[in-house]
């Protein structure tokens, strides 16, 4: 990654300009949720979660005997419970202000994307691109379309990026500060989604990529550093294996369990030709996808192994949706809350390549090229198909 | 001479690398189009009626390739079915992406295909013609009969419409019943006071008899509750009455329809107590 840029004059006018760009694209493009509705599913199941739960000492047993039977006690996500709990005290229970909450909360997922979009392009116009693609992402707004699902994974996902966010602030600035905030978002995040112990590898990888350059097996104490994450994780993994033993829980029982094979294959490169279609294309067109990705698996392997931004980014992918391969196999089209946060760094790395173009020609077609493809593109889907 | 020779080498792995990439390739690519057409929700549904129909009696289903079982297990579709691996079974399902030939000693006697996916059933060769033929788990026809008068419920999905039952233990559905071990396919008639429950199965395809699995849920058993009755005809002739006390366990009971026997007849059975007070009942039967 290239080293922090001198402040520029009017650096902080531009991020302001992104940042209003960024908020009302979503509030403009998502405020028809707020006529939505509760669902008699998953929603009543939360609400109801919620309503029992009406100590926070209740939302932090893990064991507590909840008459939900599904997904609501599932998992162990105490701070979801809390929204949940806090935004139906306070609306009574209003689905509008759990709507506003939920774009609210989208909108800052995308202003965080920009940020680390920015440390890692460090340019301010494909960064915010990459960032407003990810705010308009037409999967991203069907996720938000259902609260059962957007509560897991917006507020999941806030803490998922933040965490990373500060943690590349602290690769650059060395500021202690950064990395103790890191730790403090990580550690709630994981009571948010148990997904986010897939920070682990991620920052593990990055640390080994930039931070721990020189291959010595001599233990520095900046090693510590992905070690905190992982020390900080086994409270939850803790609950989560508690969880895992009652004969009761739901992933086991109702959804078939986890399931290792090869065909966790077929679900990855699925939901790769998802985030990059949006759509379900139909089988034709997928094939000629999985056909176009396998032919250019040999030249993206040649280009991560160059650049290890590239790599980071492939990687960072790769993990985060290969959190959900292993179980719940509905048709991926009816998952598309599990594109959510890798949508981000899906969009990183194509604004990323676009930044490498050198030729100025080249450039500017790809620039249009991508501008129709992450912005226009997905607008259509949501204003005219929608 | 040794740089040559590495950078010939290194050509030569290159090579071998790609090679072996572009077969996994295609390979992946074959079966990534099996993947995409795998079933989707419609069709295990109608995998799973079919099944019922065509008499599945808890014998091993398996699946070709292997990996659509994570799919049929997955949201509690094949939930209650047996999923588990015939180890020298007579008698198992196969449903599979392909119509494929059975294993040696194996024959297909029972095949359809139901969408995209192919539902077999496979026997052994020296199983005989020995398969059962579930009966209650077809979809019956079901009337509710009091002196008020007669509701007819239609069932559908392994149930009967909220139209039909006030409360939970009302619902008519079919179930999984288990006692040490031996797990059944049922169907779940809780009998109402002063109320017929009359369950009919038109054009049944006889043989020599038909035998009844019954039981009542174990947890409802203190000993001396009441017993459940199921009168039997066939054809409007009453052949026999079933009666199930309150103890634990499967109670079989094989009644004589040789008077029958490769003819197709109407089956009614009308379920009833004196006292319905914790009385989950659970009935399947087969024509074998």
């Amino acid at each position: 990654m290239k080293s922090k840029t001198p402040p520029q004059e009017g650096a902080i006018i531009k991020t302001f300009f992104v940042l209003l760009l960024i908020t009302t694209t979503v509030l403009v493009t998502y405020s028809r949720h707020l006529t939505l509705h509760f669902d008699n599913g998953d929603d009543a199941e939360f609400l109801a979660e919620a309503q029992q739960k009406d100590t926070i000492w209740k939302i932090l047993d893990y064991n507590f005997p909840s008459s939900q039977n599904s997904m609501a006690q599932s998992y162990f996500v105490p701070i979801q419970t809390l929204i949940w709990r806090t935004l139906s005290t306070t609306s009574d229970r209003n689905p509008y202000y759990f709507y506003l909450f939920i774009i609210l909360l989208h909108a800052i997922n995308a202003i965080i994307v920009y940020f680390i979009a920015k440390q890692i392009l460090q340019n301010t116009l494909p960064s915010a691109l990459a960032a407003l693609s990810f705010a308009i992402f037409y999967p991203n707004y069907h996720t938000t379309e259902w609260l059962g699902a957007s509560i897991s994974y917006v507020p999941g996902s806030f803490f998922y990026l933040l965490t990373l966010l500060l943690y590349l602030k602290y690769t650059q600035t060395k500021d202690n500060r950064w990395i103790a905030t890191s730790y403090i978002t990580f550690f709630i995040g994981l009571f948010t989604r148990e997904i986010h112990l897939w920070l682990i590898p991620i920052i593990t990888i990055h640390y080994l990529l930039f931070i721990r350059v020189k291959s010595h097996l001599r233990i520095k104490r900046q090693d510590l550093i992905p070690i905190i994450y992982s020390v900080l994780s086994l409270p939850l993994i803790y609950i989560m294996l508690m969880k895992m033993s009652n004969p009761n829980y739901t992933i086991r029982s109702l959804w078939g369990g986890f399931n290792f094979g090869v065909n966790m294959l077929y679900r990855l490169m699925h939901y790769i030709s998802y985030m990059i279609t949006a759509v379900s294309v139909g089988q034709g067109m997928e094939m000629i996808l999985a056909y176009t990705l396998l032919l250019s698996i040999p030249f993206i392997a040649c280009w991560a192994l160059r650049d290890k931004t590239v790599l980071f980014l492939i990687l960072t992918i790769i993990i985060t949706l290969s959190v959900f391969i292993t179980n719940n196999f509905r048709d991926i089209y009816a998952l598309s809350r599990h594109l959510y946060t890798a949508s981000a760094f899906w969009f990183i790395l194509i604004y990323y390549g676009y930044s490498r173009i050198g030729d100025p020609r080249i450039r500017t077609f790809s620039y249009s090229l991508l501008l129709s493809y992450t912005v226009l593109y997905n607008l259509v889907l949501i204003f005219l198909i929608k | 001479m040794v740089g040559r020779y590495r950078q010939s080498l290194g050509k030569m792995v290159a090579i071998v690398v790609l090679l072996i990439y572009v077969m996994l390739a295609i390979t992946f690519l074959i079966n990534y189009r099996t993947y995409l057409n795998r079933p989707g929700d419609q069709t295990w549904d109608l995998a799973k009626q079919y099944l019922l129909n065509a008499g599945y009696g808890m014998e091993p289903i398996q699946f070709n390739p292997d990996w659509l079982k994570n799919y049929a297990s997955d949201w509690g579709r094949l939930q209650g079915f047996n999923l588990s691996a015939c180890n020298g079974c007579q008698s198992y399902w196969l449903i599979s992406m392909v119509d494929e030939q059975p294993q040696k000693g194996y024959a297909t006697i029972q095949n359809s295909r139901v969408n995209n996916i192919y539902v077999n059933q496979i026997q052994a060769n020296n199983a005989g013609n020995t398969r059962p033929k579930n009966i209650i788990l077809f979809d019956p026809k079901i009337t509710i009969s009091s002196l008020g008068g007669n509701i007819s419920c239609p069932f559908s999905d392994g149930t009967i419409g909220p139209e039909c039952y006030s409360e939970d233990w009302q619902k008519i559905e079919r179930m999984t019943m288990t006692f040490g071990g031996d797990s059944r396919l049922c169907l779940f008639v809780h009998p109402r006071n002063n109320k017929n429950i009359i369950l009919e199965y038109p054009e049944v395809k006889m043989s020599g008899k038909i035998t009844f699995s019954t039981a009542i849920s174990q947890d409802m058993i203190s000993g001396d509750m009441a017993q459940v009755y199921a009168d039997i005809y066939v054809n409007g002739e009453q052949i026999g009455k079933l009666s199930q006390e309150d103890v634990p366990g499967w109670k079989i009971t094989a009644l004589d329809t040789t008077k029958y026997s490769g003819q197709k007849a109407d089956v009614k059975l009308v379920v009833y107590t004196n006292d319905d007070r914790r009385r989950h009942y659970c009935i399947t039967a087969n024509t074998g």
